[in-house]
């Protein structure tokens, strides 16, 4: 049996950024107390990570991404002027630096800090693989393969820091991150337990126990 | 600014690299007939200069899922530059030229701080296609059929002066966008064209006789599906 702990998206993804701290202001966010960003907020997590959520097409929020320390949440969305984060929370406690994102687009500013720019670029297309994987699973794929795939992306088995690990993913966000119903993640989560691939679902962690097949479904090479 | 929703996005970029073109002319120029897959390295960031590419990606069971189309002026393969995990194939749509701009070139501070706003453009464009991504999960993944059908419409009608037009895309490729199988999407048209919502729907010609009604449909959520696996 492994466990599988749940870990952000995106950790560590712009150590680049961290001692740049020129147009912005500090913020905390806790699980009382979110932040709803404006379109032009550029969000960077300083400590702890931040549960971000988006609006719809159907004017409904779901939860979309969880970002990890140093790393730059939203910058495809304040590049396109268009920030689609509704709302950004966490579980216990986090601090982010709020960026007003229209100074960057400043060319001297670019001429002048390069590696900035590159750590924006190398965000996005981190961002594009996610959501690209996650769209591609939810328009091609049925329920078991998508949630199977959903596990094995947001958790892993690796020897992790201690700050990277999440404190709480309910079943209603695992199935937001999957684009299903909640009862239908419950169905196959049970499922899945019952065939002896799964053991204990905790806030925290799964316990996967034929962590190969668990793949394999993940994959549509075999079905249950 | 750039739209978010999927209804707003066109299913065909083009152009939107444009400026690129001032420094073009040093790189490596190669030309692939219609049909014709690009090879793609990740040491290279390709430029459409003339033609049209189908951007998709081959999932498991070998199902195409057309990501975009992108006609002449637009950058592609950038995903490849930062060893990204999604390998998209590349096919051209059309005959086309390309030109091969080096990895490395991309990646050194002497082009940022030589043309800055390439690398603007250059951003840009990268969330742009976060953009589209992104839409295909908030926009298509809780949408009936009927709904994902309509948005791919009005996706065709954006940028287009009439509403009867030459959608260049056949039903086939809609279902291969939208994750629907073709007689599905048939079926759709068939409902819509009895619905009078449109008319005529071939490879060269779409006509569009209500679009607010295709819009309220674009809108509509798909009764949230319960698998019981019991």
């Amino acid at each position: 049996m492994i466990k599988r702990y749940f870990i952000p998206h995106l950790f560590n993804a712009n150590p680049e950024w961290k001692n740049y701290k020129a147009f912005s202001k500090n913020i905390t966010v806790t699980n009382t107390q979110p932040f709803y960003p404006k379109d032009y907020d550029l969000i960077f997590v300083e400590k702890g990570y931040v549960k971000t959520f988006c609006n719809t097409n159907y004017k409904k929020e779901i939860f979309t991404l969880i970002i990890g320390e140093n790393s730059l949440a939203n910058v495809g969305g304040t590049i396109t002027g268009a920030n689609r984060f509704s709302k950004l929370i966490t579980d216990t406690k986090a601090e982010i630096r709020i960026y007003d994102s229209y100074y960057f687009w400043d060319l001297p500013f670019i001429q002048n800090n390069p590696n900035l720019m590159q750590g924006l670029a190398k965000t996005i297309s981190k961002c594009i693989e996610i959501h690209t994987t996650r769209s591609h699973y939810s328009c091609f794929f049925e329920c078991l393969p998508r949630l199977c795939n959903t596990i094995l992306d947001i958790t892993t088995d690796k020897q992790i820091q201690y700050q990277q690990y999440i404190k709480s993913i309910n079943q209603i966000e695992l199935s937001q991150l999957c684009g299903m119903h909640p009862v239908t993640t419950c169905n196959i989560l049970k499922k899945l337990r019952q065939n002896n691939i799964i053991g204990k679902v905790t806030p925290q962690y799964i316990e996967i126990l034929d962590q190969e097949t668990l793949i394999n479904i993940s994959n549509s090479t075999i079905e249950l | 600014m750039y739209p978010t929703s999927f209804a707003q996005l066109f299913l065909r970029l083009s152009n939107i690299n444009e400026k690129w073109n001032e420094i073009l002319p040093s790189f490596h120029i190669t030309q692939y007939k219609k049909g014709r897959e690009i090879q793609t390295t990740s040491d290279y960031l390709l430029f459409l200069e003339k033609g049209i590419i189908k951007t998709s990606f081959i999932t498991f069971s070998g199902l195409e899922w057309i990501f975009i189309f992108q006609k002449q002026g637009c950058l592609f393969n950038e995903l490849a530059i930062f060893n990204n995990k999604i390998k998209f194939q590349y096919t051209a749509h059309t005959d086309i030229t390309i030109r091969q701009i080096p990895r490395s070139f991309i990646e050194s501070i002497e082009f940022i701080q030589n043309y800055p706003e390439l690398y603007v453009n250059f951003i840009e464009t990268l969330a742009l296609k976060e953009s589209i991504s992104y839409s295909y999960f908030s926009d298509l993944a809780y949408a009936s059929a009927k709904s994902r059908v309509c948005q791919a419409l009005l996706a065709l009608l954006k940028g287009q002066n009439a509403k009867d037009f030459n959608p260049e895309l056949t039903q086939a490729e809609i279902g291969a966008m939208m994750g629907l199988h073709q007689t599905t999407v048939a079926r759709v048209i068939k409902e819509l064209r009895q619905e009078n919502i449109i008319g005529t729907f071939t490879k060269k010609k779409l006509q569009i006789y209500d679009i607010e009604k295709l819009e309220e449909i674009s809108k509509n959520e798909q009764e949230p599906l319960i698998f019981d696996c019991n």
